[in-house]
């Protein structure tokens, strides 16, 4: 975890090395302010790349929360069964599943949850505030829509 | 003067005009507390309705909701740390941090007393500047706005808690994400990556949803275990309130600069509320406290943010010149009522233009009040346990990034951010120097060329320009000063 952190300064390095490398290539009025913001800032990024090593040292390692996992498998877990059910009905199973395999809650929070989460969605977004999402792609698939 | 106050008085009691005021408050709040939906939304949700209605009904319901919008959002910034709006994000930084020490009630009434006061002055100047805004409005040029952008940026930078090389290292890689998609002056799209999806540039609000939201909800399930459970005593509202009265002299400023930043066209609602914030830290005494939890941390922005609204209504109904896209569709709505805002309506209809001005400031109290009952209910939500808790703000992050635009990208930019925000928090990379830099990175730039324009190198011996130039070497040599002597005194 102690190398991460000069990782995370390399990785900034590297970015705004690429962009000050790409903006030598647009023309003069869209290159002109990149320019001038990245030709200082990538000796500052090679600067914070010698402060965290330093710094690292004397670190005694950098501990990410231990719900990392768990909250970014959440956002994929709603990504997918948004786009593969559709909003209204992908993302009240994806609450579903949350509840009911990370969180192990009990069926019936996880089942309440689910119909409360339907109706806002529906009733909410779709009824009330007149939005119309997309269906997911597995309805397109099955149905022909 | 009086003779209009009192007409425009009795056509707001008008029976018609308090229904049109309920709508428009109910719509307005829910609106604002759902993450991702916004003003805009809303007031072309409403504008159907408005066309059927007379124009003086129609008048009262879009403007009440135009006031009352950012009051709403403040609720879930503060509770859940989900901006309700966009122009909520800066209340989140100090105001879920207020939450989650156990002070939502304090943050919520500070929050909303402020944003109470900061209406009710940008309704006042509103109605006095009526004569003479033409003038101040123009004086206002490219370069003042270049530089006023470049001055919020700094303050936040230089007197930032930490290392001021990460600050610049933010900084930068804001700029990358804000000079992302067209560039405005060639045509040019840059750092596209080759893909269409970047040419628009990179939104604010899924990228907002992505720094400051998800790494807040990992934290989450960790404090919950020790964290103080959010309360709403009564002790705590007064306790807020005496902190606004606390810092009335602040409130004072944003509502100054506020009304100022809404009154310049293309400026807009974040660089207003970030300004704000980046000045409360830099006249503060602890301005280490900001970013964990301070008050004058939730009270600046939201203060400037319902000022605005003052402020943005001065050009729209003087010149036509929408302030900001509330303000566009706004105009659009008044046309569709059959009303052309303008000098030919200050002339004819002073009335309906102080119709206007009164409501802002009545709804923004009214809006306050309503939010404040409601708040009891709303903390005793954020006290659910966090296994519960976290799949329902998911619920609500992915719905926020994905309905302005019906988009699974936005979706996933707001979890590229969101590991691109833990990393940066984890490892003490200013999230909110790289958040401003991306608001205000576009402004910038577009200011720097057409005041070069204009002016050619000349744009930067303009007066107000060299003040705002003075101002930022003296932060920063301040700063440096600052630093010597802490370090003197730490040996």
């Amino acid at each position: 975890m102690i190398k991460f952190r000069i990782s995370i300064a390399l990785f900034f390095f590297f970015v705004l090395l690429g962009a000050l490398y790409l903006s030598f290539f647009f023309p003069r009025e869209a290159k002109v302010f990149p320019l001038l913001v990245l030709i200082p800032s990538v000796p500052l990024a090679a600067l914070n790349i010698y402060s965290e090593g330093r710094n690292s040292k004397s670190a005694r390692g950098d501990v990410f929360p231990s719900s990392f996992l768990l909250v970014f498998c959440g956002v994929l877990l709603f990504i997918l069964c948004g786009w593969l059910l559709g909003i209204t009905a992908g993302l009240p199973f994806a609450l579903f599943l949350y509840l009911k395999i990370l969180s192990r809650e009990t069926w019936k929070t996880a089942i309440v949850s689910t119909f409360l989460g339907w109706i806002v969605l529906y009733f909410g977004f779709e009824v009330i505030l007149r939005q119309s999402f997309e269906k997911g792609i597995l309805w397109s698939f099955f149905f022909l829509e | 003067m009086v003779p209009i106050f009192i007409q425009a008085f009795s056509l707001l009691l008008q029976p018609g005009s308090l229904l049109a005021m309920a709508v428009g408050l109910v719509v307005g709040l829910v609106v604002g507390v759902v993450p991702g939906i916004g003003g805009p939304f809303a007031l072309a949700l409403l504008m159907p309705l408005a066309y059927n209605m007379d124009p003086l009904f129609g008048v009262v319901m879009l403007v009440t909701l135009v006031s009352v919008v950012g009051n709403g959002g403040s609720v879930s910034a503060i509770l859940i740390g989900v901006p309700g709006t966009p122009t909520n994000v800066a209340t989140i930084i100090d105001g879920y941090q207020l939450t989650i020490k156990g002070e939502a009630g304090r943050a919520l009434s500070a929050c909303l007393v402020a944003s109470a006061i900061g209406g009710i002055f940008g309704a006042v100047v509103l109605i006095t500047i009526m004569p003479v805004m033409r003038s101040l409005i123009l004086s206002f040029g490219h370069p003042e706005q270049f530089m006023l952008a470049l001055l919020g940026i700094s303050f936040i930078a230089i007197l930032g808690e930490g290392s001021m090389i990460k600050a610049a290292v933010a900084a930068a890689l804001g700029f990358v994400v804000a000079l992302t998609g067209y560039d405005p002056i060639s045509g040019v799209p840059r750092y596209d990556l080759g893909l269409v999806y970047l040419y628009d540039g990179i939104k604010i609000l899924p990228l907002t949803l992505g720094l400051f939201a998800l790494p807040e909800l990992m934290e989450l399930y960790r404090e919950r275990e020790n964290a103080p459970p959010r309360t709403f005593s009564l002790s705590e509202v007064l306790q807020g309130i005496r902190d606004v009265f606390a810092h009335l002299f602040l409130v004072l400023r944003c509502s100054v600069l506020g009304t100022i930043i809404g009154m310049i066209p293309g400026l807009g609602g974040d660089t207003a509320v970030f300004l704000a914030y980046a000045h409360a830290k830099q006249t503060s005494q602890y301005p280490e406290r900001f970013g964990h939890g301070e008050i004058a941390g939730v009270i600046a922005p939201e203060t400037a943010n319902n000022a605005k609204e003052g402020g943005a209504l001065i050009p729209t109904l003087g010149f036509g010149i929408p302030g900001s896209v509330v303000m566009a569709i706004l105009i659009s709505a008044f046309i569709v009522l059959g009303l052309q805002p303008g000098p030919i309506m200050m002339q004819k209809q002073p009335e309906l233009i102080m119709v206007i001005a009164l409501l802002t400031g009545i709804t923004n109290v009214v809006g306050s009040f309503i939010c404040l009952i409601a708040a009891k209910g709303l903390v005793k939500l954020a006290n659910l346990r966090a296994k519960v808790l976290v799949p329902w703000i998911i619920l609500l992050i992915v719905i926020g990034s994905y309905v302005p635009n019906k988009s699974f990208a936005d979706v996933i930019v707001t979890t590229f951010f969101g590991f691109l925000g833990l990393f940066m928090k984890t490892f003490s990379y200013p999230r909110v120097v790289l958040l401003l830099v991306v608001v205000l990175g576009k402004t910038l730039e577009l200011n720097f060329w057409m005041g070069l324009q204009y002016f050619g190198p000349a744009m930067f011996l303009r007066p107000v320009v060299i003040l705002f130039m003075t101002l930022i070497m003296g932060t920063f040599w301040f700063e440096l000063y600052r630093t010597k002597r802490r370090r003197a005194s730490s040996t």
